[in-house]
């Protein structure tokens, strides 16, 4: 079962329902990066037991270097 | 030298470093370990797909640096406090220099958006180092709202021209009850040693040290300058003639003919 989401803006076709899914899915470290869902940061504990639904808005940041 | 202590934690190093504008990891893990910074900044950015998966932390993480992100490309207080949640869930700290320049071209903070968030972030837990103006009451305000730190600028991010804002440096550290980071615009060791013994509590470097010829002898160059600036200050640097006229430090008389 694909779906339509949004990730960092972009319409994007997954097949994951949970956010540790989608990391997998879209080749993501597990570590260094942190997930909003409708612009609300979603704690990594509550990852498993977060429902990805028809466009959902996802915005997915990582560590990068700066001063 | 003294120990520098902020928000309880001990700091044996007085130099900061960001981690921006590196030509490789490799360089940057060697200037970070020559300088002997246990503080590093860093930002974060969407990710893009495709993107590399070389982890930047993996370069950096060791137990005795703390991490620092920073809030970088945020406009405003409510966009500050979204990134700095992403950031404690990112980096695994509830440490943030919060940076709030919504102008590209000057990158100058906003202070009245950065003061907004200070007390936010401070309501919700975080460990908040305001880069700020080198206004003397904005930093009241900001430590009055809870800062662990201010950061005021010597002169515009990246620019290297030292202590431009010097005069109201001055005012905040002697206003100052929280350690006086000097942040933005060092371009130089000289520029370091001037704001620590000026009793400015640390400096905080990137870009000279990034951009330099051989980063990682810059690195050295910057550890010294603000360790032999600290000790000045701490050994009380003598007054300063207030008029041009010689204060002998030899005795004149009495040698060739008696």
């Amino acid at each position: 079962m694909h779906m339509k989401i949004i990730v960092n803006n972009k319409e994007t076709e997954v097949s994951a329902t949970t956010i540790p899914e989608l990391v997998t899915e879209l080749g993501m470290p597990e570590k260094g990066i942190a997930v909003a869902l409708s612009r609300q940061m979603v704690p990594r504990e509550k990852w498993n037991s977060t429902r990805l639904e028809e466009g959902a808005d996802i915005i997915i940041v990582k560590a990068v270097c700066g001063g | 030298m003294d120990k520098l202590v902020i928000a309880g934690k001990e700091f044996n190093s007085r130099l900061f470093m960001g981690t921006g504008k590196f030509s490789s990891y490799g360089l940057m893990k060697e200037a970070i370990e020559a300088s002997g910074t246990e503080m590093v900044t860093l930002a974060m950015k969407r990710v893009e797909l495709g993107d590399s998966n070389d982890e930047l932390l993996s370069h950096i993480a060791a137990p005795d640096i703390q991490l620092l992100p920073n809030t970088s490309g945020v406009r405003d207080a409510e966009e500050a406090v979204f990134a700095a949640q992403m950031a404690r869930e990112a980096f695994g700290t509830n440490w943030l220099k919060l940076e709030i320049h919504p102008d590209p071209r000057y990158l100058l903070p906003d202070s009245v958006e950065t003061l907004k968030a200070t007390e936010k972030l401070v309501k919700m837990g975080f460990v908040v180092l305001p880069y700020c103006q080198a206004d003397p009451t904005l930093c009241k305000h900001l430590e009055e709202a809870g800062a662990a730190t201010v950061m005021p600028l010597g002169s515009p991010i990246g620019t290297n021209k030292g202590l431009l804002t010097k005069d109201f440096l001055q005012i905040i550290i002697e206003q100052a009850n929280v350690p006086v980071v000097v942040d933005a615009g060092i371009g130089a060791p000289s520029h370091a040693a001037q704001a620590m013994e000026m009793g400015a509590a640390a400096c905080l470097v990137n870009t000279a040290i990034a951009v330099a010829g051989n980063p990682v002898e810059m690195a050295i160059a910057f550890k010294e300058a603000v360790i032999a600036g600290r000790k000045a200050y701490e050994a009380g640097l003598g007054s300063t003639g207030a008029n041009l006229t010689a204060q002998a430090s030899s005795p004149l008389t009495g040698f060739l003919n008696n």
